[in-house]
């Protein structure tokens, strides 16, 4: 058994606990205002967090689209990706192997001041022994009407994550649509 | 200076694997704790066995899946909770962890804790699950450990992340 006392803030192997002196863990990277774009890519991303979270904040010009997502540019086939959602009268599933990207349903009307919302974490994106597994969770509220996503993707490789592409399917993001990068700090980093 | 959003602790499953994983002596001065998972079991079994304080009783849990083009919701009492760390199992494509997230609001409060969670599997395949999750603790004591119970081994590289998050009061 792991068991991490956190009383006396010890070290062992490769167990780690804080100091009493904490900056914060949650630390902001960057962040893309999108507005006339339908890709935008995060890249030279560092490599000291343990994991990153995604915020995203989105309108588009042409109705719903979904947002792909893909790592340090591979555009090859290697991608799993898998979704659980609603749209207020029923509940859907479905999954997809071997594909060219992971997409989020991040669906985004052209209702002005309508904006759907997202947030995503990649855990261990640095971590050479993983492949990077992606947990999002977002949806959009059409005053009444709308849809709401838990979903998961997968890049079959075991590269750090250096780069993260967004691409819009079939349109552009409107003003005002953001995503900001964030990195959250390993206890002890 | 508060912090919003602190590291407490983590712990990686060193080679081998490991059953279980606890954190003990968990400070009490933040406002809710987020428990950030990334784990693969050694077995083709899911899941692990979630409880606070050591103390076997009074929790109940309901969860919203989808599993390839599978949804369901389902509910469960008994000596933990059991859908916060769906796992992935060690016939799913190698090298691959699930992705999770457990937040424990007001864990020192002297309310029942409850919790939310959402955690995916992930598989290069078109099956693999997704949970939805909320639970109870009918207890009333400030939470002060974790522990979690792999159904098999969790695999090494599997990670454990504690957060704290403390609120302007």
């Amino acid at each position: 058994m792991g068991a991490i006392s956190l009383k006396y803030k010890s070290k062992s192997g490769n167990l780690t606990a804080p100091g009493d002196v904490d900056p914060g863990a949650m630390i902001p990277i960057a962040t893309a205002s999108l507005s006339g774009l339908n890709t935008v890519t995060f890249s030279s991303i560092p490599q000291a967090y343990e994991h990153l979270q995604l915020r995203a904040y989105l309108n588009n010009a042409v109705g719903n689209i979904s947002v792909s997502m893909q790592f340090n540019g591979d555009t090859g086939t290697n991608y799993a990706k898998h979704i659980i959602y609603g749209d207020g009268s029923a509940a859907a599933a479905s999954g997809v192997a071997t594909t060219a990207s992971m997409t989020f349903h991040i669906y985004s009307g052209n209702t002005s001041n309508i904006f759907s919302a997202a947030i995503m974490d990649v855990l261990d994106y640095a971590n050479t022994n993983k492949n990077t597994t992606v947990r999002g969770i977002c949806g959009w509220d059409n005053n009444g009407s709308g849809s709401v996503m838990l979903g998961s993707g997968l890049w079959v490789n075991t590269n750090a994550v250096s780069s993260i592409t967004f691409g819009a399917a079939g349109g552009t993001w409107s003003s005002g649509s953001t995503i900001a990068l964030y990195g959250i700090k390993r206890a002890g980093a | 200076m508060a912090f919003t959003y602190s590291k407490i602790a983590t712990y990686t499953v060193g080679s081998g694997g490991i059953p279980s994983v606890s954190f003990l002596n968990i400070p009490q001065n933040y406002t809710d704790l987020i428990l950030k998972v990334s784990l693969r079991a050694t077995a083709a079994t899911s899941g692990g066995h979630l409880t606070f304080n050591s103390n076997a009783a009074g929790y109940t849990e309901s969860v919203l899946y989808g599993e390839g083009a599978t949804t369901g919701h389902a509910s469960n009492s008994g000596s933990s909770l059991v859908w916060p760390f769906l796992t992935v199992l060690s016939t799913y494509t190698a090298n691959t962890f699930s992705n999770g997230a457990i937040y424990i609001p007001n864990y020192t409060s002297s309310n029942f804790k409850a919790i939310s969670a959402d955690v995916v599997q992930e598989n290069n395949a078109t099956t693999s699950a997704l949970y939805a999750e909320v639970g109870l603790w009918s207890n009333t004591s400030p939470i002060n450990s974790i522990s979690i119970v792999s159904g098999s081994n969790f695999a090494q590289h599997s990670t454990f992340s504690l957060y704290g998050v403390k609120a302007e009061i």
